[in-house]
């Protein structure tokens, strides 16, 4: 067992043990120990085990929980698989009305590839320096690693109240992650010489503390809050071969260290006027991060390294945010609710202003003053709102409400943005077997288009772009919601979206994106006795999008030619799947659950050249992320006796994936020092995996 | 280390504060209200399986009995019994508004700290009752201390956890993010990982969805710390709303991007050269010369560091280390 683990156990029945041992009323609980076999014919089994740690083979299965309980205290201890890399410890207990605590160790390895999916030519895979020689060697003579973190997360919180008002609570936890994680780097600065799938280290540490000290009654509450979270990566850099530059050592910075202090008060008042109570919270954060900048960076052939003249050694991150939140929500009168609300954000940027003096070889061509430093990003946003609901008959209420939101931003592009959003919304429950709930929602958002021409000049394109996170656009939204229960037991349940952006004045991006949605469900049965439950699910989503490409006037009006010209493209993703459940107590002691889930996705792009550009035949893109999943399962529980109970289960997976952006991988694209690298990840995940356990559960 | 250090000192308070209060007499048992026998005559299942839970434990001395929440059941039985005969409320009862059930609870919980924006919350406005998540007549399941409804039997892939997950109960209402749960890039919340309430809180708040913070960006870095920068440079929109490019409950491509790249990252940056040059279905794998801005992670396999790099001048700019 793992020194967390044991550790927490340890740690817990260190407390545990008084609190209960002079006051025991009860305690019960049960332990399951039994076995899983999984067969898995996947060349790269990681899809299969995104989440789970389900390897081929057999394996024991280890649980157990136990709940003690006396006239005063309380007592939850659970566990399950134990010794595996998904193990769950959660250690709950207190005392009534007095104080409880918590202790916990959660445990997730996320596999991302391995054997085919996880290849790579250099050495030294999970430090910090990646070395390979070139020429390549031929892929058969690659090594395969495993690429996959493991996540621990252990922690625990304290909370004390007793009859008092007052309360505190502290929490603390650690989340510790180790792994490989594939990044990637472009071999040279410009485009097209080329990428390089980089196996880096992960080693990365949070740790999160906060202690909150409440007072809390039934005419309100008031709480201060402050919290501390720090990051630790315990590789500031990662260093690889590059081939592109004479094989020479280059560096990726990776993600730097952090922190974050913030403290927040929140409060209300109840029983105020008019039934109503106002809600607040306001904020205060500090994040900071420290860096020390490379000076000098591979930058050509030989290897030769340039400067990079930094106007600083050090980057001292430094972002501050405060908030406020406010509402005030009423019942004036029986039938009608209201409340208005005020939010407010405000981030401050007020990190070193970098600037950079590059040597050759890392201007890409285009580093002029402003492009070599980088903008601080402020950014405000207050928001105000009222909503409004009025239950004209027992049967029917009708909901409004409006808001505005203004957007005050440090970007290139859009500095100022306003939404105002209305929305509508009528529940009828008429009939007392059915009730319908229809809401349509319109916003529009109109932002200022105020380029900062030293920045965009640099890509005129850039000029005629409007990107559609802060573009002009009308939104539309239908939401219908049915439930319907014509006979006891038996209940239908649909919702259908309709949700549509039309970024009207966009010149170039992303033009429409729409949304058609449907989700249907009937369940029948009676739980004691058997249930069944059927679901379908719809989805089409779609996006239209404007472009222009060629080293010709960049402005899209000025029309098409061969080597200048516009185009469109329109991105479709849709997904259905149907879901199927039983449960059926077959008899007094055995119990039938069953469960089936098929479901696709299909991808699509088509391209569409403006009349007069390049008349180059544009294929389609037809296989985009398609998918198709089973997922069937079968247990049965049986109780042999008051105490025994034995659990045998079955389980069949079939995933199958195609993409154009992984069929065929062949691990390698072009050739020399401008050849790309990949390492295989997501190219071989069809996967087709029978699952078969049984557990024996002693309860107590 | 130091949160281990931390934890055991934390074990080591609670015994501390323990035990001189066990030292004490303990407390009398709960008496049973008298009502219950009279209740169980009708309604023996739900007054045995009442008492079984936290409300009903015996030393929970504050528990409610059946009148506290159920109203005047001596009127009740006088008429006769039945559907909301005798003014007896019935929490299945879909005649009966939300607030008013929600009222009863919050008769008791309304100090709750965790209850502190239930009235500015989507739920409250919505007319969700406490009482269509939490099942008061019920046990907790597996590894929870607090019973959820579960209406429907369990559809999902194979799960290597026993414990009754807060999905759950949420997708019985949110189809829409049930379909999205079980999309082939998703969040571990099918698996037991993450809850809905690492994200959200269900008994309301002052943020859009309900979220446990501020603004999006400062919800998804509380688990991606490094992202958090700050960067020498920055994304704009990674600073400004993560779900600009991310749809975190599910998606169909990989990173729970909401439309994959190369057109996601073309919905916003157009150029002479790429980005603007279209990426169509000649550039895959099985082309002679397969286009490195379409197959693999498309135009992340050279701006590796989207969400922020700290490498000086332009390899930082375009971030590509």
């Amino acid at each position: 067992m793992k020194r967390t683990l044991l550790s927490v156990l340890v740690a817990s029945a260190f407390c545990a043990a008084p609190a209960l041992a002079q006051d025991v009323t009860e305690f019960s609980g049960s332990i399951s120990i039994g076995g899983r076999y999984v067969d898995n014919d996947a060349k790269d089994p990681s899809k299969f085990n995104e989440y789970r740690d389900l390897g081929d083979g057999s394996a024991g299965i280890l649980n157990f929980e136990l709940r003690g309980r006396s006239t005063e205290n309380y007592l939850n201890m659970y566990g399950e698989n134990l010794g595996r890399e998904d193990s769950y410890l959660d250690f709950k207990g207190g005392r009534y009305n007095t104080f409880k605590y918590r202790l916990y160790n959660d445990n997730l390895r996320h596999n991302f590839g391995s054997g085919p999916g996880a290849l790579s030519p250099f050495s030294g895979i999970g430090g910090g320096t990646l070395t390979a020689p070139f020429p390549l060697p031929a892929v058969g003579s690659w090594s395969s690693f495993d690429h996959s973190y493991r996540r621990s997360d252990t922690g625990g919180m304290f909370e004390w109240q007793a009859t008092s008002p007052w309360y505190f609570r502290v929490d603390a936890n650690e989340v510790r992650r180790e792994g490989i994680n594939v990044i990637a780097g472009a071999n040279g600065t410009s485009p097209g010489n080329g990428f390089t799938d980089l196996p880096a280290p992960i080693e990365w540490t949070t740790r999160n503390y906060s202690a909150e000290v409440g007072y809390s009654t039934r005419r309100g509450h008031i709480a201060v809050n402050l919290s501390h979270s720090t990051f630790e990566n315990d590789n500031d850099v990662l260093r690889w071969s590059n081939r592109f530059f004479s094989n020479g050592l280059d560096t990726t910075v990776l993600p730097p260290d952090n922190e974050l202090t913030r403290i927040a008060i929140n409060g209300n008042l109840r029983q105020l006027p008019g039934n109503s109570t106002l809600a607040a919270r306001i904020t205060h954060s500090i994040q900071k991060s420290d860096t020390n900048i490379q000076t000098t960076m591979l930058a050509a052939a030989g290897p030769s390294f340039s400067a990079t003249n930094p106007s600083s050694p050090t980057f001292q991150g430094d972002i501050k945010r405060s908030s406020l939140g406010v509402s005030y929500a009423s019942q004036p009168m029986q039938a009608v609710d209201t409340k208005l609300y005020f939010n407010w954000l405000k981030e401050d940027n007020d990190s070193t202003q970098m600037s950079f003096a590059p040597g050759a070889g890392l201007t890409g061509g285009t580093c002029t003053a402003a492009s070599c430093a980088p903008e601080l990003f402020h950014y405000e946003k207050q928001q105000w709102g009222a909503e409004g609901g009025w239950r004209m008959t027992r049967a029917n209420k009708l909901s409004g409400g409006l808001e505005w939101t203004n957007i005050d931003r440090e970007r290139a592009d859009f500095k100022k943005s306003e939404e105002s959003r209305v929305f509508a919304e009528w529940k009828n429950s008429s009939l007392e077997s059915l009730t319908g709930r229809l809401k349509y929602q319109y916003l529009q958002r109109r932002s200022d288009f105020d380029p900062n021409i030293a920045i965009l000049s640099q890509n005129p394109m850039d000029l005629y772009v409007r990107r559609f996170d802060a573009a002009n656009v009308d939104q539309s939204m239908v939401k219908l919601v049915l439930d319907f229960t014509p006979v006891p037991l038996l209940d239908f349940g649909l919702e259908a979206i309709y949700k549509r952006n039309d970024y009207k004045d966009t010149i170039l991006g992303r033009t429409e994106d729409q949304r058609n949605e449907l989700y249907g469900s009937i369940a029948y049965g009676d739980p004691k006795n058997w249930r069944v439950m059927l679901f379908g699910d719809i989805e089409f989503v779609k996006f239209d999008s404007a472009h222009r490409v060629g080293t010709g006037n960049p402005d899209p009006s000025s029309g098409s030619n061969a080597t200048t010209y516009n185009w469109t493209s329109r991105n479709e993703d849709n997904s259905w799947q149907v879901g199927l459940g039983a449960d059926w107590a077959v008899l007094t002691r055995l119990t039938l659950k069953a469960s089936l889930i098929y479901a696709e996705t299909d991808g699509h792009t088509d391209f569409s050249v403006a009349p007069g550009g390049d008349p180059t035949l544009r294929l389609p893109i037809t296989a985009s992320d398609d998918t198709t999943r089973v997922a069937f399962n079968l247990k049965g529980v049986y109780e042999l006796t008051r105490n025994w109970e034995v659990t045998a289960g079955y389980a069949y997976e079939k995933y199958r994936y195609s993409d154009i952006a992984y069929d065929g991988t062949r691990y390698v694209a072009g050739a020399g020092t401008t050849s790309s690298i990949v390492t295989g990840q997501f190219s071989f995940q069809n996967y087709e995996a029978n699952i078969a356990y049984l557990v024996g559960k002693y309860r107590f | 280390m130091v949160i281990r250090l931390a934890a055991a000192c934390l074990a080591a308070c609670i015994a501390l504060i323990s035990t001189p209060a066990m030292a004490q007499a303990p407390a009398a048992p709960r008496t049973p209200a008298p009502e219950a026998e009279i209740c169980k005559n009708c309604h023996a299942d739900y007054v045995e399986s009442y008492l079984a839970t936290k409300h009903g434990q015996a030393g929970n001395v504050k528990g409610p009995d059946c009148r506290t929440c159920h109203g005047d059941v001596d009127a009740h039985v006088s008429a006769g019994g039945g559907r909301g005969v005798g003014g007896i409320l019935g929490f299945n009862n879909k005649a009966i508004p939300a607030d008013r059930k929600a009222a009863i609870c919050l008769s008791c919980h309304e100090s709750n700290r965790h209850l502190a924006f239930w009235s500015a919350g989507a739920h409250r406005k919505n007319d969700v009752a406490c009482s269509d998540c939490h099942s008061l007549h019920s046990t907790p399941g597996p590894g929870s201390t607090i019973a959820l409804k579960h209406p429907n039997p369990k559809v999902s892939p194979y799960q290597t956890t026993e414990r009754q997950l807060q999905y759950e109960t949420c997708t019985t209402c949110h189809r829409q993010i049930r379909s999205q749960l079980t999309k082939p890039s998703h969040h571990p919340i099918i698996e037991g990982k993450i809850a809905c309430t690492s994200c959200h809180n269900p008994h309301g708040a002052l943020s859009k969805a309900m979220v446990n913070a501020e603004s999006i960006p400062q919800l998804c870095t509380t688990c991606h710390a490094e992202k958090r920068g700050p960067f020498v440079w920055g994304h704009p929109p990674v600073e400004e709303n993560c779900l600009t490019c991310h749809n975190p409950h599910g998606s169909n491509h990989t990173r729970l991007l909401a439309e994959k790249a190369p057109n996601v990252c073309q919905d916003c940056h157009d150029a002479s050269r790429h980005p603007g040059s279209i990426y169509d279905g000649s550039g895959g794998w099985n082309a002679a010369t397969p286009n490195t801005r379409l197959i693999s992670r498309g135009c992340i396999n050279c701006h590796n560091h989207i969400h922020g790099s700290n490498a000086p001048a332009m390899k930082g700019k375009f971030f590509l280390r």
